[in-house]
């Protein structure tokens, strides 16, 4: 099938990502180093509109990626940071109260002694009285925007629900004021740590992407790419080695940021490759436990 | 192609990957706006619209492998019209030219062909020669009905796979200086491009396979399970090592959930103390009520584990998996038998995570005397003596094993007095229920005294079994 015209599909706003090896080059040309499974994930999300829901362990990429899509298709990136007690008050809309009880005593100065009640609620329940919260904002306006909901496995599972409406119809029900639908549906990407199971009514909703730690070949090219003045040898080396780590069993895997840390170490101390000396004297960098830089250091003896 | 996907969602159901209408829908929906150009383009469309737990990928990656396997007579059919992609399209026929002819090329000169292709990282060259392998070790017969694992093997011992590491680790020495660091790394990279290759050998056997024997049959013949659902008595070695992969996150979300629920529980008691003196600085008018914070009260558990052979490597995830939740517990001690007693609990605090739990602790620990069977009387006697003065009406005690005494006596009552003592009494058993009371077993003696005996046969049982235990 020709993979380059596809005019039955709606693709205004995604003009430059119209096929998956689109996907790659763009993020590419953000400076993020993408494999078949990813771009194509973002890609389908793209066709059939729908949410991306990210997993995988720490530091593997799940919010750059989500950084670098912005800024590949020019959206205006709206974060939620999840955490244990978020409310929709925070997710999603807010009444402004001051400005709601400002504009009351207002009615009353003018008048002498108040005005008519219902003239009043028609007033103070439009939308000048409305504080967007991001999920809100995403739905708003005609520019294309990137809903980041991250870490969404912080909050209960109750609080779940929230984000249900705007993932499959990208619309919020406010009961004084009607439902508000988006007039440019947003790209969703919604990050999870896996900490505790999502819902499956979520999980339905979206596309699932396992960003997993990369292989030796991408971990190699993602080091040359971040790390200026990174030999290709010497990057496989630190990547062959990071391989290693990741197959012991430690508390924590190095991550690919930690990874990219390193590499800077390793370069700025002038190692043009692994030395044993220097690599010793900078595990604390890649490793974050006792444990986990004695298990290392066993294994080289 | 449709009743394929209807077919393959259906298989995915069966070992209990919840898929639903929509998603089989969203599956359905991109293979009728895109062609996949590859078959790995072909897996990725499926598995993101039809998988949505990165912990069922790998029985996904099974299924697919027999249902998507391409027909080896022509490769590329199935997945796609683009033909030159030969890489993707995942099978590939050994060549009839002559690329690899017995009467021409020893053993030898074949292995070091595969090190060659191997060193370059020619993942297209490979995939040809594991097809070659293939078709002139594993003496595939077709019509039987045979185990893939049965030729994977076969043709495993004989490509001689060690052989072949031994070569790649000569090869790979130049290009790696001379420190310990690298002897290391290239070990690992050696180890993990055999492995590589191996998988792409299976991969062809099932794809011969699932043409062979048809897919659902084939399906039914690898009998795959999930992780949570494997029987811990059955398990292969690398099940065990899935299993593993599996303790940390369940003991990480286990303990997320109950922390929540321990800070969102009721209000306790009115404290009145403190709601006085509160009310002096509003004239004496209790306008706040302050409540005493909940205790919450944490149990302190003895694990009596039975290290014995049959039933050792439930023991041993069943220790990992207490001892990895101590935060939810005041207190772990560990236990374990076969015959004698001894207790691990500072072994266990500092290894629980390892991979040969069993080895390390029956190394450690003196548990077998010179009868060498299990005997769960003796061991009980042991604890009786030395331990049970600090079990307390705050102390759960669980017990796992089988129960599967040999004959000897079972001193239940040394069970009852522990019971008595004790806050709770549980028993974990790898065994069917069905099992229980047949042979050797005297399950029905011991269960007089346990307030419950729980069937434990694969990790959801056991996680439900810890769900029930600590403190809510």
């Amino acid at each position: 099938m020709d993979q380059e015209n596809h005019d039955y599909l709606d693709f205004e706003n995604w003009s430059t990502l119209n096929s998956i090896d689109q996907v790659t080059e763009a993020l590419y040309a953000q400076g993020y180093l993408s494999n078949t499974e990813i771009s194509t994930t973002v890609f389908l999300a793209i066709l059939l509109k729908k949410p991306i829901l990210i997993e995988g362990p720490a530091g593997t990429g799940k919010t750059e990626l989500a950084k670098a899509l912005s800024k590949a298709c020019g959206a205006e990136l709206l974060r939620l940071q999840c955490y244990e007690g978020l409310d929709d008050a925070k997710a999603i809309y807010e009444w402004n109260y001051s400005k709601q009880l400002l504009r009351i005593q207002a009615a009353r100065d003018q008048n002498g002694q108040g005005a008519k009640w219902e003239d009043l609620m028609v007033d103070i329940f439009t939308e000048d009285y409305l504080l967007a919260r991001p999920i809100l904002q995403s739905i708003s306006g005609s520019s294309l925007k990137l809903l980041l909901i991250d870490e969404i496995d912080r909050v209960e599972i109750e609080t779940e629900a929230l984000f249900l409406e705007v993932l499959s119809d990208f619309q919020v029900s406010i009961p004084e004021f009607g439902t508000i639908e988006a007039t440019t549906q947003p790209i969703v990407i919604l990050t999870s740590n896996n900490t505790r199971d999502l819902s499956e009514a979520l999980k339905r909703r979206c596309l699932f992407l396992h960003l997993d730690y990369p292989t030796t070949e991408r971990e190699r090219d993602i080091l040359t790419m971040k790390v200026p003045n990174l030999d290709l040898a010497f990057a496989q080396q630190i990547a062959e080695l990071l391989g290693m780590f990741r197959s012991l069993d430690f508390r924590k895997n190095p991550s690919i940021s930690e990874a990219i840390d390193w590499a800077r170490t390793l370069l700025a101390l002038g190692a043009r490759e692994l030395d044993p000396k220097i690599v010793v004297s900078t595990l604390n960098v890649l490793l974050k436990y006792q444990s986990d830089i004695d298990k290392a250091l066993a294994r080289f003896k | 192609m449709l009743t394929r996907l209807v077919d393959f969602a259906e298989a995915l159901r069966g070992v209990g990957i919840p898929v639903s209408l929509t998603e089989t829908l969203d599956a359905a929906r991109v293979l009728s706006l895109l062609g996949p150009r590859s078959r790995e383009e072909l897996r990725c469309f499926l598995s993101t619209t039809l998988v949505k737990n990165s912990d069922h990928l790998e029985i996904f990656a099974s299924l697919f492998a027999i249902f998507f396997a391409p027909d080896p007579r022509s490769p590329v059919e199935l997945c796609s019209q683009n033909s030159d992609d030969v890489n993707a399209s995942g099978i590939l026929m050994p060549d009839d030219e002559g690329l690899f002819d017995t009467a021409r090329t020893t053993l030898l000169e074949f292995q070091q062909e595969i090190v060659d292709a191997m060193v370059e990282n020619d993942l297209i060259r490979l995939k040809v020669l594991a097809a070659n392998s293939v078709a002139h070790y594993s003496k595939f017969e077709p019509g039987k009905s045979l185990s893939g694992r049965y030729f994977v093997h076969r043709t495993l011992s004989e490509l001689n796979l060690d052989a072949l590491l031994v070569l790649l680790q000569q090869r790979l020495k130049s290009k790696y200086p001379d420190d310990e660091i690298s002897g290391v790394i290239m070990a690992q990279v050696a180890d993990s491009k055999v492995l590589q290759f191996q998988g792409m050998i299976e991969e062809q056997i099932v794809s011969l396979m699932a043409i062979d024997q048809g897919i659902h049959r084939m399906a039914r013949l690898a009998r795959l399970s999930l992780p949570e659902d494997i029987d811990f008595l059955r398990a292969s070695r690398a099940e065990i090592d899935l299993m593993r992969k599996q303790i940390a996150p369940l003991a990480l979300k286990f303990a997320t959930r109950l922390g929540r629920r321990a800070k969102r529980t009721r209000r306790g008691t009115l404290d009145f103390r403190k709601t006085f003196r509160d009310s002096i600085g509003y004239g004496g008018v209790p306008l706040r009520l302050t409540y005493r914070k909940p205790r919450l009260i944490k149990p302190e558990i003895f694990v009596l584990a039975d290290l014995s052979g049959s039933v050792s490597s439930f023991s041993a995830f069943a220790l990992q998996l207490l001892f990895a939740l101590t935060q939810q517990f005041s207190r772990v001690r560990s236990f374990v038998f076969v015959n004698t007693i001894d207790e691990v609990t500072s072994l266990m605090a500092l290894s629980y995570e390892s991979k040969d739990l069993v080895g390390l602790v029956s190394s450690k620990a003196s548990i077998i005397d010179i009868d060498g069977h299990t005997n769960y009387g003796t061991s009980f006697e042991g604890f009786g003596n030395r331990f049970s003065a600090d079990v307390t009406r705050r102390s759960t005690v669980v017990i796992l094993g089988d129960a599967r005494n040999n004959y000897h006596n079972p001193r239940a009552e040394l069970l009852k007095e522990l019971k008595i003592k004790a806050h709770a009494l549980y028993w974990l058993n790898p065994e069917p229920s069905l099992y229980w009371n047949s042979g050797d077993s005297v399950m029905a003696e011991y269960a007089k005294y346990c307030d419950d005996v729980v069937e434990c046969r694969n990790l959801r049982q056991l996680g439900d079994f810890v769900k029930r235990v600590v403190p809510t």
